[in-house]
């Protein structure tokens, strides 16, 4: 299990699309699929682990995991996500400053949650 | 060897044909030489070519063409025509020949390019279905043949057991076909979903086939844009999983670290793997359509024919003739830069998709300097490196974007990968393609004055490799021609086409 708290984050921001930056093993978005979210994207920089992960969750329609980093991954994301529906971000890692800015450059991430991993 | 037998009624004996891959003379005994096309397409090719050399054959006998079988092997084995449709088999079911009325040419040859080839049980399963009528097995004598061997004295690949993916296209097929009452107005697929320049030739093949049951194309969603772009006839079904690369995802230290059920010790993902989880995640629209896998299935760069003449032979066109062939006919489309020729501007593509087909560094430097030094302007994609040496580096992150870059520069040079093809096949802009360790008869463009190739036409193109070469160990392909060369044709083309001189 992660330390992450979907449920609460859900209910008060009422956020029903989750975007994972750097999905690694896999296991975040794993434990994410067990919640009521519209859908889950994972982006992941190494296509090792985003083919393991893509394989894992086949045919789980409401998971996408795009093989991609930074702005060149959620350009691939961000069409398909309304500018008004609130999104739980989940940023770590070394490049958690950068991703958050190519996000911040396309979209107001006004009603967005946004969480930072270590 | 590809084999087949025609019986007329009243006269006996079976008819026989045998025939070649060709090698690009296109004599009476050669069929085109596809890697895209399934074996079951050759069946559906050699039925042609029987049908047309004895047009009164009421039942056709073809090899698989998994297997070389001569049309004598197959004379030994059927002597009359059996009364009805039937499937030949080693011991353990494997099919050596099919024996079909003529009719399925009539009515169901498309369907011919589902078949397993390699489950007799299934595909008399698949083929009685098509037909409304029993289809029969009958094992001969023989000794096991298959599985099918990791490369087959036909040509077929088989290393990392991608032809479980025709299985799978079977397999689905007859699910489909049993649980759907309007299975045969069902629009087929053509599983060819990357890499950017496999789906770039093959929406390029839509537009040139006249005849094909192909109306979509199955594509990785982050190459959903291509098809499009490429005015591409067949409608796009976007695949919403990561492509695979050439050469393995991981490491071999990874694979033992992390593991996974789904790669290969040296990091690769299987073509049948992939399939089977693309099956998966396309969910519903699997069984809306009958997916024909058109991945690669023999070597590409043994066959002499273009890309682009492959697709289109996999989606249904026999290709006889030179003139039929993307060579042999001249490009539909020429287009040319509305900005004045002074200063000359020429954008660079060097990055192909492994690292002996990216144009050397030190090689490009040399040429950058060369063109700046006659006052030409160098721009290069996604190339910050090259900065420093006077280039301006551009982004391309779409087929709109690419055009957008192209359409401000007179002339295009790139190695062999997506935006060289698109730039030449469909824009017509002047083009020059780089090549190094591929070859370029199966990915250039017919010649003319704003179109050539540049390559030192050395005997070990094409190696095969990927990332290192495979005599002096170096990560430069030596095929690559010199900056000095490419320089001067990149002049003598501006001068050709916009009257520019240095």
């Amino acid at each position: 299990m992660t330390d992450f708290d979907f449920s609460t984050a859900m209910v008060r921001s009422g956020c029903r699309i989750l975007v994972v930056f750097g999905i690694g093993d896999g296991s975040v978005i794993g434990e994410a699929a067990e919640f009521p979210f519209d859908h889950i994207y994972g982006i992941e920089p190494s296509h090792h682990q985003a083919i393991v992960t893509a394989f894992k969750q086949a045919e789980n329609q409401k998971i996408t995991v795009i093989h991609g980093k930074g702005a060149r991954g959620w350009g691939q994301v961000s069409p398909e996500i309304p500018a008004e529906t609130p999104v739980l971000f989940l940023f770590g890692g070394a490049t958690a400053e950068s991703d958050k800015a190519a996000v911040a450059a396309t979209r107001d991430m006004v009603r967005d949650l946004v969480w930072v991993r270590d | 060897m590809l084999s087949g037998l025609a019986f007329v009624e009243g006269r006996g004996a079976g008819h026989p044909a045998d025939f070649r891959f060709s090698r690009g003379a296109f004599r009476d005994d050669e069929i085109f030489d596809s890697a895209r096309a399934t074996p079951g397409r050759y069946i559906a090719e050699i039925g042609r070519r029987l049908l047309s050399r004895f047009p009164d054959a009421e039942w056709l006998a073809i090899a698989n063409p998994l297997l070389p079988l001569p049309s004598g092997l197959l004379a030994n084995w059927i002597a009359a025509p059996p009364g009805q449709a039937e499937i030949a088999t080693d011991p353990h079911g494997f099919p050596v020949f099919y024996v079909l009325p003529r009719r399925v040419w009539a009515e169901s040859e498309r369907f011919l390019m589902l078949l397993s080839v390699q489950d007799a049980g299934l595909d008399a399963d698949l083929l009685a279905a098509v037909l409304a009528e029993p289809v029969a097995r009958r094992g001969l004598p023989l000794e096991r043949l298959g599985p099918a061997p990791a490369r087959g004295t036909n040509g077929w690949l088989n290393g990392d057991g991608r032809l479980i993916g025709l299985k799978l296209q079977a397999e689905l097929a007859l699910k489909t076909i049993r649980a759907r009452p309007d299975w045969r107005g069902l629009p087929f697929a053509v599983f060819e979903p990357m890499h950017a320049g496999d789906v770039l030739f093959m929406a390029m093949a839509s537009t040139l086939v006249t005849e094909t049951p192909f109306t979509r194309h199955i594509v990785c969603s982050s190459y959903a844009d291509i098809p499009e772009a490429c005015g591409s006839k067949m409608e796009t079904l976007p695949l919403r999983l990561p492509w695979i690369t050439r050469h393995g995802s991981a490491s071999a230290e990874e694979v033992r670290r992390i593991g996974s059920p789904w790669l290969a010790a040296d990091g690769s993902v299987a073509e049948g793997v992939y399939f089977e989880k693309a099956l998966a995640r396309l969910g519903p629209a699997a069984e809306q359509n009958f997916i024909v896998f058109a991945r690669i299935l023999r070597l590409y760069y043994v066959s002499v024919f273009h890309l682009v003449d492959q697709a289109r032979f996999a989606l249904g066109e026999s290709l006889n003739a030179f003139s039929d062939t993307l060579h042999g006919r001249a490009n539909p489309a020429e287009g040319r830069c509305a900005v004045p020729a002074e200063p000359l501007k020429v954008l660079f593509h060097l990055n192909g998709g492994w690292t002996l087909k990216t144009y050397p560094l030190e090689k490009m430097r040399r040429l950058i300097h060369s063109l700046r030094g006659v006052g030409v302007e160098v721009s290069v994609i996604d190339r910050p490196d090259l900065v420093a040496d006077g280039a301006v580096s551009v982004v391309s992150e779409s087929s709109a974007a690419l055009r957008g870059l192209i359409e401000k520069h007179h002339i295009f040079v790139g190695v062999d990968s997506f935006p060289h093809h698109f730039s030449r096949l469909r824009m017509g802009w002047p083009t020059i393609g780089l090549f190094g360790n591929t070859q370029p008869t199966n990915s250039d463009a017919a010649y003319g004055a704003d179109y050539q190739t540049s390559d030192r036409t050395l005997a070990c193109n094409r190696c095969g490799a990927h990332h290192h070469c495979p005599l002096n160990g170096e990560p430069d392909c030596a095929n690559y021609m010199a900056p000095e060369r490419v320089a001067g044709d990149i002049l003598a083309m501006a001068q050709r086409i916009y009257g520019y001189s240095a």
